[in-house]
């Protein structure tokens, strides 16, 4: 093959395992993969070319020696610029932490350390992970590998555009409220947010206590199920990290999903969206009976107080994490963050509590909805990817803001914790990926792998590197 | 039962500063802030039944 970027995890880990391709070559091509490209797409704020390399010989003389450790052995991961990693700067996406640089790694990096991955670098964000378009003022705009002059997406956007673009072979990203799916769903790649406390999250710079998760973002279903195997578990280091029992997420990937019952809620999620991306669902919702799934539309009245009960508690944990920096050095901080900052310092108590209460009522009803179907599907973005100059887009003849709209559909499922994944169903008249995410019951990641495999299978949108 | 999220900068000036907002910011925020908490508000008529089946588990402790 002449460009090594271009395998998957799991094509490149096959001929790894057998000997038949070096880690030093595997990694040397993301290498040039980024110098030729990021000058385009501003992914990375930092590349670990020494270290990579150097980690790529080690990985070579293990397996030349027989002790490959796996499906990620000498495989090229990059970090969102979150994960704490021991010697190397760790922005946020911040000035105010333009120049941390952590003593240890956080516990997701130290098991990717140990399964044989190379961290090839860090990766653009929208600053705190707070923001949607990755729009950073601080280091630029991450661009979209689809169109260079549209947003990825945020906040994990550099994550998003370096696995689109061939960067790496695989990401880190975090999501409180949508920050994995709604970059993967616009540069066109496959984000999972796991169950919350399936995933450490020690050593991962916190945005909201009660929200946040971290997960993989991938070309490829199997080598997002792969990357979640790797970084899965209990962490007494995570207060909030769960004991339930670990699944081999590639196990079940090719069973027959004839027969499953899915629901597509029709409220809230088709109120306010494009109507291409209306009919690529409806596309989606096709390909699932063809599979002989079956596909009911329902309808949940109570989706519309979600963007209430996120937006009070994200913004509320969000200003409570930062109060020292909204404190002493606001002027630092760019100003859509800041903004979003002071507004949650400013929510009352009482609010925050009825939305932690109301929360508690949301979720038992959306649980219940789980006795009767197995996955629920909806789409993850109400657009393509808007261009980075603008603040507004049209949607059915009306302006709506870029950044609200971005999180729209994927702030319920950070109210549940419940694992969900997003994947591309196809492309907007513009070129641009649009995706649907699936969510399961709690920790039951396998089923969504199984589901989203089987639909990737029937579908033409798998593994696709756009030209840069 | 009133609703205490009515924050202006005339009773609440020190923590206004505190928060670094200054008089511009402030007329983008407290717009932000009114239109978040009316949100809210429209929880109370969510969460009735579940006020009132707490109430009615509190009686029963009693």
């Amino acid at each position: 093959m002449d460009n090594l970027y271009e395998l998957s995890i799991s094509e490149a880990s096959s001929l790894l395992k057998r000997k038949e391709l070096s880690p030093v070559d595997l990694v040397a091509s993301h290498l040039l993969r980024i110098q030729e490209t990021d000058d385009h797409l501003n992914s990375f704020i930092t590349v670990l070319s020494d270290t990579s390399k150097k980690n790529a010989a080690q990985a070579e003389k293990q397996i030349l020696a027989g002790e490959w450790k796996g499906d990620l052995h000498g495989i090229p991961i990059g970090l969102k610029d979150l994960y704490y990693t021991k010697g190397i700067p760790t922005t946020v996406g911040s000035k105010i932490y333009k120049d941390f640089i952590p003593d240890f790694d956080a516990t997701v990096v130290s098991k990717l350390s140990e399964a044989g991955a190379i961290i090839i670098g860090k990766l653009q964000m929208h600053e705190f992970a707070l923001g949607t378009t990755s729009h950073n003022p601080h280091y630029g705009p991450a661009r979209n590998p689809w169109n260079t002059e549209c947003v990825t997406g945020g906040s994990s956007g550099g994550s998003a555009s370096s696995v689109s673009a061939g960067q790496c072979m695989g990401a880190l990203g975090s999501d409180t409220g949508g920050s994995i799916r709604i970059p993967s769903a616009l540069c066109g790649i496959v984000g999972m947010k796991p169950t919350f406390g399936r995933v450490s999250r020690y050593g991962v710079f916190p945005l909201s206590s009660s929200l946040d998760t971290v997960g993989p973002m991938t070309r490829t279903v199997e080598d997002n199920a792969i990357m979640l195997n790797a970084i899965s578990g209990h962490d007494i280091n995570d207060s909030f990290s769960s004991e339930h029992h670990l699944s081999d997420y590639t196990s079940d990937i090719e069973k027959d999903i004839s027969g499953i019952k899915i629901a597509n809620p029709q409220t809230f999620f088709y109120d306010v969206i494009d109507e291409e991306v209306v009919w690529l669902m409806e596309k989606a919702s096709e390909h699932f009976a063809s599979l002989g799934a079956n596909v009911d539309r329902i309808e949940v009245p109570i989706l519309e107080h979600t963007l209430a009960i996120s937006g009070t508690i994200l913004l509320t944990e969000a200003a409570e994490l930062h109060s020292e920096n909204i404190r002493t050095k606001a002027e630092l901080i760019g100003s859509d963050v800041k903004s979003r900052l002071q507004q949650g310092s400013l929510t009352s108590g009482v609010d925050y509590v009825k939305s932690q209460r109301a929360r508690t009522v949301y979720n038992q009803k959306v649980n219940n909805l789980f006795k009767i179907y197995d996955i629920l599907m909806a789409p993850t973005v109400a657009t393509g990817a808007p261009p980075i100059t603008d603040t507004s887009v049209e949607i059915n003849g009306v302006q709506e803001l870029i950044a609200p709209l971005m999180a729209r559909l994927t702030r319920p499922q950070n109210i549940t914790g419940l694992p969900t994944i997003s994947l591309p169903i196809g492309f907007t008249s513009k070129g641009l990926p649009v995706s649907m995410q699936l969510t399961a019951p709690a920790f039951q990641e396998a089923k969504l792998y199984n589901v989203a495999n089987q639909y990737e299978k029937v579908s033409t949108f798998k593994n696709i590197i756009p030209p840069i | 039962m009133p609703h205490n999220n009515e924050l202006n900068p005339d009773t609440h000036t020190e923590c206004i500063s505190k928060l670094s907002i200054d008089a511009e910011q402030w007329a983008i925020l407290e717009p932000l802030v009114k239109s978040a908490s009316n949100s809210v508000k429209m929880l109370d008529q969510f969460l009735k039944v579940e006020t009132e089946s707490s109430a009615i588990f509190a009686l029963g402790k009693v």
